[in-house]
């Protein structure tokens, strides 16, 4: 219980004392004890160039497009305060400080069940919070990474992201590789930062016929029985709430 | 050194964003429906806005949004965060027929963004109505971003204030 501050004359405040209610000793019937109701977290991190501008390139909004589609797809959970988005860049879930502030935040309790979408670097780094989150005792239940990038020395020279190659702690882990036909620019460039080549360890590990820039795309492509990483994303969320 | 060149190589690349060879499109509105908490926007364009490259619908883009100023901040550019607005992504609405304009559809959320443009929050009834107690029309733009590209904006499409105000209040 919060003590109630008062402010005499003087300008001098102080803490009233108060104390907690207790329940009779010889009253032994059942008491209603709040708990708070399941609620689903979606990180959606993107990449270089997405929330902010990458050297002068961006913004584009590339997870953005992701996570307006997705909101629209839980719109009733969301109206129920099941549902949470955040839009997260890939540098501000680097560093312990960065993972209090824009992650740690928002989550209500430990076992709440969080889902993760990273693009691009944003799936580097998301991959690398899934491990730490999981080791400060989260509940990590979907990770799904979309074309991520993050090998190559120069990017890491010149980017907010982890060194080192992740080992992704989740449930569920789905990884999808961009194999565009028509390549554009941004191919070029995600072959600059060197993708990260996934040979082992998602649950799912497919290629989709599109650019590496095209978030979108990469999230609501048919990927498995005709199901999507959004379908399959949302499928997880609703067995949550079953 | 490395971050020398890295740099250099940025800027360089920075100098090649390209302008889009398609005018600013001119937008009309034409109705406003609330289905639950999403209000569907369906306005008209000069533009064909999901194909400004002519490849196709979709192709070569990355994302396309409509946006609708529900507070007094109309500065609608992508690095800013609009504290109240109506926002959701351009759909088509059908085939254009031969030298009719093109239709779209977007599912808004009436929403509060934050400073970061990190989170939002569904504005309620009660609060829509204080926001748009005192205007006649809200006005709203798209824009569309692709690889390589500035952000491509429109010209503004206004709103009628009292269209939206019936859908807030009209009974659940």
């Amino acid at each position: 219980m919060t003590a109630e501050t008062v402010t005499c004359a003087k300008g001098n405040t102080y803490k009233l004392h108060k104390e907690h209610t207790l329940t009779d000793k010889k009253d032994v019937s059942a008491k209603p004890v709040p708990v708070e109701s399941t609620k689903a977290i979606v990180l959606f991190i993107g990449g270089a160039g997405d929330k902010e501008s990458y050297y002068f390139s961006g913004p584009y909004g590339n997870i953005l497009a992701a996570r307006a589609a997705f909101d629209k797809r839980n719109e009733s959970l969301s109206a129920e305060g099941r549902y949470r988005s955040e839009w997260l860049g890939y540098n501000e879930v680097r560093g312990k400080q960065d993972i209090q502030r824009y992650v740690l935040s928002l989550i209500p309790y430990k076992s709440c069940p969080i889902y993760i979408v990273g693009h691009s670097l944003g799936g580097w780094n998301g991959a690398h919070l899934t491990k730490l989150m999981s080791d400060w005792g989260y509940r990590m239940q979907m990770l799904i990474t979309l074309d991520p990038v993050g090998e190559g020395a120069l990017v890491w020279i010149g980017s907010d992201i982890y060194r080192q190659r992740p080992d992704p702690v989740a449930v569920e882990w789905i990884n999808i590789k961009a194999t565009p036909t028509n390549r554009n620019s941004s191919d070029g460039v995600a072959d600059f930062g060197e993708k990260w080549i996934v040979s082992c360890g998602p649950s799912l590990n497919v290629n989709v016929d599109t650019s590496h820039a095209n978030a979108l795309e990469l999230f609501v492509a048919p990927i498995s029985g005709g199901n999507s990483a959004s379908d399959l994303l949302m499928a997880a969320i609703m067995k949550e709430f079953s | 050194m490395s971050r020398l060149i890295i740099c250099v190589l940025l800027i360089v690349c920075s100098g090649c964003a390209k302008d889009h060879s398609k005018p600013a499109a001119n937008l009309s509105f034409v109705s406003v429906k609330r289905e639950r908490t999403l209000y569907d926007i369906r306005y008209q364009t000069d533009v064909d806005v999901l194909d400004l490259f002519d490849q196709g619908q979709r192709k070569g883009m990355i994302a396309g949004f409509l946006t609708c100023a529900l507070g007094d901040d109309h500065d609608f550019s992508i690095e800013k965060a609009m504290q109240f607005s109506a926002v959701g992504l351009i759909e088509s609405d059908g085939e254009p027929r031969p030298g009719e304009k093109f239709s779209y559809l977007t599912s808004a959320f009436l929403v509060e963004t934050s400073s970061n443009r990190s989170s939002q929050r569904y504005l309620s009834r009660l609060e829509l109505n204080d926001l748009l107690s005192n205007k006649s029309q809200i006005p709203c733009k798209l824009f569309v971003t692709a690889f390589g590209y500035k952000t491509y904006y429109s010209n503004t499409m206004n709103i009628p204030t009292a269209e939206l105000l019936r859908e807030i209040n009209k009974p659940e």
